[in-house]
């Protein structure tokens, strides 16, 4: 090994340390101005999930953490009756976490679908759950969903095409909002 | 446990890296010329993978706690680097039979998007420390099989009377393509085993 | 190297010439994994142009302050900077990218195609050029990454650039009256066919690849142009390879022994 020199030594540091100092700096500048922006689009892209859920709905109450998966909100109308209820339900997909909002009538049948996150299915065949006629196969169905890959009866829906994981997380998740509304939601507005 | 094992399966077979994630494409396709470095490479990676994680972790829990998850991107990268080069001077220093098998590969993960790619991976699913190293353990394997496997098949195709406008590159991703459709054959595994 | 060159012909080598994905086999991954769709495409591809134009500014400034023992290193930290900075820009932004696009926006740190025209191109040359031939570089990626959406997604999902307007929110709401690309599909179902699915699944991708390869291959070698193939030269970290500097770079197709 060669000797170094101080400067040899120290140059490198210096010049390193400041290059990361500046990008902090510049970086922390940034997330100064984007954070507001980012945070308000995210909450604009859930009230509208809402809205599409709910459409009838004028205002929505806070949200009520109910699980570790589901948490859910009730759907006012302009008098602040309910009319209904929206649940966001978490559920593993094929390719990590699917993320979707549930309409909920009051008498317990499935209003409307929404995909809030998939982000890691596979485009052109989990991603498809996006699709609505996909989503709208679960209109006015009740608790416990079944999926069937061929001819669907009853409250059955249709799986997707080669997508059978992705299109069973989505029912998953559909059946495990439709049990909070029932043990939590109605179970407790009884009680209460 | 029935979660983890789920973990494993999909990093190996279903969410394979490289076939259905396309991570770490360039060695994947520049290190399976022979299998003995395709082995080589991969352990490397594995290695690597497995060490940025467990050293990752609790950076990122002390960047949530200080608001300063923008952060990430430019701190995992540099501590990838940095072990990098770690691994590579105690691996010299220390182990000296490993470091001739894996030393030629170290250079050459700093860029594989595979390492980065799964570190960013555990911190945007919220896996804890446990699931975290499983998921990378199953990602690096599945690298793993991707490059074998292709090994082989490359190996085969040395002796392939191959179309004059397809030699090189071109017969390569189109094998590619046929390995990771078979990939795509192992989607009910995880449904079938129950595991999720 | 290139200063006696004209600007012209630095950003239109890396158009045709040396364009980085086709000629140089760089940046494969993202290559492979957005280009379902050309509106991701395009996406990825102006993501990666303004983090290679401002990483090759900044390193071009740069070059004679950096000391080249930690050159590797510091190249990092600008290009991971920009692109975080990028990241919260089109997070902010153009949101509907950032979920299609997924965790390989942040994985443009480690796009071999940036690291490798630092290293080769603006720690050499003057800030200008840098500008340049990042500017081309980057076009030259999008323009590859655009063919292989365009097949993929006509092919694969019946459509044309849908969900163009996620990208052009930038520009206000509903331009071009609302166009959200092509739709094939319904016209497609009355005769009876469906999109190939397997163009937009990864085995589709890597197809494609290969096929637009070949033809890159075919055009290069009309004009009397080596194939396209890995190896040190698309390397970005080859200058690092310590211990084969001066014998063939190991661990790459070009490597000889067994």
């Amino acid at each position: 090994m060669k000797k170094f020199s101080p400067k040899e030594i120290l140059m490198p540091t210096i010049v390193l340390f400041v290059i990361c100092v500046v990008a902090s700096a510049l970086l922390g500048g940034t997330n100064m101005l984007t954070e507001d922006k980012i945070a308000s689009i995210e909450a604009e892209a859930k009230v509208q999930a809402m809205q599409t859920v709910m459409s009838d709905a004028v205002s929505f109450s806070e949200e009520a953490q109910a699980s570790e998966t589901v948490a859910y909100c009730e759907a006012l109308d302009a008098d602040g009756n309910v009319i209904g209820y929206a649940f966001t339900v978490s559920e593993n997909g094929y390719g990590g976490e699917i993320k979707i909002m549930v309409g909920v009538n009051t008498d317990g049948t499935v209003r409307k679908l929404a995909v809030l996150s998939a982000d890691n299915e596979t485009p052109g065949l989990g991603l498809n759950i996006k699709k609505d006629s996909f989503l709208d196969q679960f209109i006015g169905k009740v608790n416990g969903i079944a999926v069937n890959k061929n001819a669907p009866s009853g409250n059955e829906i249709q799986a997707l095409t080669s997508a059978t994981i992705s299109s069973s997380a989505v029912t998953r998740a559909v059946n495990s909002a439709l049990d909070c509304f029932e043990n939590e939601v109605k179970g407790g507005a009884e009680n209460g | 446990m029935k979660y983890l094992i789920a973990l494993l399966v999909m990093g190996l077979l279903t969410n394979n890296f490289v076939l259905s994630k396309f991570y770490g494409i360039c060695p994947f396709l520049g290190v399976s010329k022979k299998l003995n470095t395709a082995v080589g490479m991969s352990a490397a990676v594995i290695f690597v993978m497995l060490m940025s994680t467990a050293a990752t972790y609790p950076i990122n829990q002390l960047l949530i706690k200080n608001d300063l998850e923008y952060l990430q991107t430019v701190i995992f990268i540099l501590v990838i680097a940095a072990l990098v080069q770690m691994v590579e001077i105690v691996l010299k220093k220390f182990m000296k039979p490993l470091y001739n098998a894996l030393g030629i590969y170290l250079p050459l993960i700093t860029t594989n998007c595979a390492v980065l790619g799964v570190v960013l991976l555990n911190v945007d699913e919220g896996y804890t420390f446990v699931q975290s190293m499983v998921n990378s353990l199953g990602a690096g394997l599945g690298f793993m099989l991707a490059m074998v496997l292709f090994a082989g098949v490359r190996k085969k195709m040395e002796n392939c009377d191959v179309p004059e406008f397809l030699k090189g590159l071109p017969i390569t991703l189109v094998a590619a393509s046929l390995v990771s459709l078979s990939f795509l054959g192992f989607g009910g595994i995880v449904e079938g085993m129950g595991l999720i | 190297m290139a200063e006696k060159k004209s600007l012209g012909k630095e950003f239109t080598k890396g158009l045709i010439k040396e364009n980085p994905v086709l000629r140089l086999v760089l940046g494969t991954c993202p290559t492979l994994a957005v280009t379902t769709s050309v509106t991701n495409a395009i996406g990825m591809g102006v993501a990666a142009t303004i983090v290679l134009v401002c990483s090759n500014i900044v390193i071009s400034l740069l070059r004679k302050v950096i000391p080249s023992k930690v050159r590797i290193p510091a190249y990092i930290v600008v290009i991971a900077a920009f692109v975080t900075i990028v990241q919260m820009l089109v997070k902010a932004f153009v949101p509907a990218l950032d979920t299609a696009l997924g965790a390989f926006l942040p994985l443009i740190v480690v796009n071999c195609i940036i690291l490798g025209r630092a290293e080769a191109f603006a720690s050499k040359n003057t800030v200008l050029y840098s500008a340049v031939d990042g500017l081309g570089m980057g076009v030259g990626f999008t323009a590859a990454l655009c063919m292989m959406g365009t097949v993929r997604e006509i092919l694969g999902a019946g459509t044309f650039l849908a969900g163009i307007q996620d990208l052009l929110v930038l520009f206000g709401d509903n331009v071009f009256g609302g166009w959200n690309g092509l739709d094939f599909n319904n016209a497609l179902s009355t005769i009876g066919l469906q999109p190939i699915t397997i163009f937009i699944l990864p085995a589709g991708g890597f197809f494609v690849f290969g096929i637009l390869m070949a033809t890159a291959n075919r055009i290069a070698e009309g004009r009397g142009k080596p194939k396209a193939e890995l190896g040190c030269t698309s390397c970005p970290m080859a200058g690092h390879c310590n211990k084969n500097k001066d014998e063939k770079c190991e661990g790459t197709d070009k490597e000889a022994t067994a």
